[in-house]
């Protein structure tokens, strides 16, 4: 009864005071809004660094002079010889299995999309590949793609797609912790055909049975096998580190400007506050000489500071929310094919309503702390016998 | 003989302006028994509010012996200040005794919510004490939408809200024109009167002069009666 009562006062005041509540309202739920983005940002960068599985003891191999995987040209010869070498050093049973893939980088609706090829292995389901819907390439002509790749360009199963020249449906959409990225996948066969490289491919793999020390091999070939232009030898779980490090920059970036973000909450609720106290000196005042204690008065200002804010939260969320609705089905920016989803998330909504709540609290205390420790009495005389300083 | 409702006795007070110091009570003695209508008068920057703020318990002195109805304001704390200004005062300043946000019967309820009573309990007295002071048809009425005299009247319905013993005006009339005047100076005689309420203002108004039972000139901090 007294609560709603104070609740319509306060309303009442909040609207009467309509020109600075909705620059304030409007100041803040902007600030909401970019909370929002960044939290839906690190969550976003999260989930390409953590999705991202090694295989263990499995050796990539690159053109030495290549700087990024779709420059690399291997040949079958070089790529045997590799496995012969190890073969003869470490034991005709050190290699688990080898396989090769082309590689492709595509521009594809004003997008980079990466073109692989899947090995007939990998056209089940298994560690690495999951048919999430359709079915995997079984005529010619046919390819699977990622659900990143479905989700930036909106292509779908039976959808039709030309590349170099060539047109091609789409069977499937995969799912894979390791190419979460947009991603067109078509067999070995269709990719020697359409590129016509047989014989040249530009990634290799060979995972090393559980006995071979991967580090051992890994330095034997770098340093005995180095001749020529082929090839570099990395180790699958440091190529993983490597990515997982450059989105970690990314990631702390986007942390950061959410900490800007929450200061300038913090920030934004106590100018708000301040703000309130000032203009409104004189009705605090004469609260305070018809008996209200500095308790109460402390408590409605924070009740008041809290309507401002529960009202600028739930615009800041719901302007993310249509923001992310838009961006979803126009923008869909991605990061090397790697989709930002920007997917607004119950647990920050969570965090961000506990922290601005907070963040009320402590800046009516700290805005009021001074008035009332040293300047009640000085406000009041100032306010009731119009005498200013 | 009763005891003085208030009683001062060399009572101090000093602004500080940066380095700049005012005296603006310079050893005030006072005695004003219950029910006397007293006022005020002296030259402007003479101290009458400083006197009145720290009689209403909203200032402290610096030095000195204050008692209002048997509370010592001199040594108070904060919390017995609230309480003594909540229960046993009222205040009525120049201009600006109103929430512009609350209606005139919420206004004069205020107190009593401070003191924790009901709303419904509070609108009723709020109703007794609008009819009071004749406003009773106005009670929906927002401040803005009031008249000065009529909101000076509904402050001091908020003032007897609380049955108090003591009644503050500062330049209650200083705002009002001379039929507002008259109107208000009828209320407070009334009530002085009838309910034996006691009333301190101060004023520049030579033409209320007539109503008071006690005068008094304030000047350079120091109170003479007249
Ligand atoms: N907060 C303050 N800071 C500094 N000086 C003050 C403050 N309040 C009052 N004074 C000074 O104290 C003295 C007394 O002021 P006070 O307001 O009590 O006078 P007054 O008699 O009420 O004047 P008026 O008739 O103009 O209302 C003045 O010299 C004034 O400048
Ligand atoms: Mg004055």
């Amino acid at each position: 009864m007294k609560l709603l009562y104070v609740l319509r006062f306060l309303i009442n005041h909040i609207v009467r005071d309509w020109l600075r509540s909705t620059l304030t309202i409007l100041s803040l739920s902007m600030i909401v809004f970019i909370f929002f983005l960044s939290s839906a940002l690190i969550s976003d960068m999260g989930n390409f660094g953590n999705g991202l599985i090694d295989v263990p003891q499995t050796l990539i191999f690159m053109s030495r002079n290549a700087m990024l995987p779709s420059d690399s040209q291997i040949n079958t010869v070089d790529f045997d010889s590799y496995q012969t070498a190890i073969q003869d050093l470490f034991g005709a049973h050190a290699i688990k299995q080898s396989y090769t893939k082309i590689f492709r980088q595509l521009h594809y609706d004003g997008r980079s999309i990466s073109l692989s090829t899947l090995t007939q292995d990998e056209m089940q389901d298994g560690a690495d590949f999951f048919l999430l819907e359709g079915s995997w390439p079984n005529k010619k002509q046919e390819i699977v793609v990622t659900r990143a790749f479905n989700t930036i360009t909106e292509k779908s199963i039976g959808d039709t797609m030309t590349i170099y020249g060539s047109e091609f449906l789409i069977s499937g959409i995969i799912n894979s912790e390791k190419w979460m990225a947009a991603v067109i996948f078509m067999p070995v066969s269709q990719a020697e055909k359409l590129y016509q490289t047989e014989g040249i491919f530009q990634l290799g793999f060979i995972q090393l049975n559980n006995d071979v020390d991967a580090n051992l091999v890994q330095q034997f070939l770098e340093t005995n096998l180095n001749d020529g232009d082929c090839c570099s030898v990395y180790q699958d779980d440091h190529f993983v580190a490597l990515y997982r490090d450059a989105v970690k920059g990314i990631r702390f970036l986007a942390r950061i400007l959410q900490l800007i973000v929450l200061f300038l909450i913090a920030f934004g609720s106590y100018n708000a506050s301040v703000l309130v106290l000032n203009e409104h000196e004189r009705e605090i005042a004469l609260l305070h000489v018809v008996g209200f204690s500095p308790k109460v008065i402390n408590g409605i200002l924070i009740f008041r500071l809290w309507i401002l804010l529960f009202i600028s939260y739930l615009l800041g969320y719901g302007l993310a929310l249509i923001y992310s609705k838009w961006y979803l089905s126009n923008l869909r920016l991605a990061i090397s094919g790697n989709l930002i989803r920007l997917e607004i998330t119950w647990d920050s909504f969570l965090l961000g309503a506990g922290l601005i709540f907070l963040f009320a609290v402590i800046s009516v205390w700290f805005s009021l702390r001074h008035q009332y420790t040293k300047n009640i009495h000085v406000s009041l005389q100032k306010v009731f016998t119009g005498r200013v300083g | 003989m009763p005891s003085p409702i208030i009683l001062a006795k060399k009572i101090y007070k000093t602004y500080q302006n940066n380095t700049l110091y005012v005296n603006a009570l310079n050893g005030v003695d006072m005695e004003l028994p219950q029910g006397a209508l007293a006022m005020i008068y002296g030259p402007s920057g003479g101290g009458k509010s400083t006197l009145l703020h720290l009689i209403g318990g909203i200032d402290r002195v610096q030095s000195g012996y204050l008692e209002v109805d048997g509370v010592c304001l001199h040594s108070a704390n904060e919390k017995q200040l609230t309480q003594f200004r909540r229960d046993k005062t009222g205040f009525v300043f120049q201009f600006y005794n109103l929430l512009p946000s609350l209606n005139a019967l919420d206004n004069v309820c205020l107190p009593l919510l401070a003191k924790g009573e009901s709303i419904k309990q509070a609108r009723r007295k709020g109703l007794l004490v609008l009819q009071q002071v004749g406003l009773l048809d106005r009670q929906r009425h927002r401040p803005g939408q009031l008249s000065g005299g009529e909101q000076q009247r509904i402050a001091v319905a908020r003032a007897l809200i609380v049955e108090p013993v003591l009644v503050l005006a500062d330049e209650p009339t200083g705002d009002l024109d001379s039929h507002s005047t008259i109107e208000l100076m009828d209320l407070i005689t009334s009530l002085n009167q009838n309910l034996g309420i006691t009333f301190l203002i101060a004023t520049h108004n030579i033409d209320i002069r007539s109503a008071a039972t006690h005068l008094f000139e304030m000047k350079d901090g120091i109170l003479k009666m007249i």
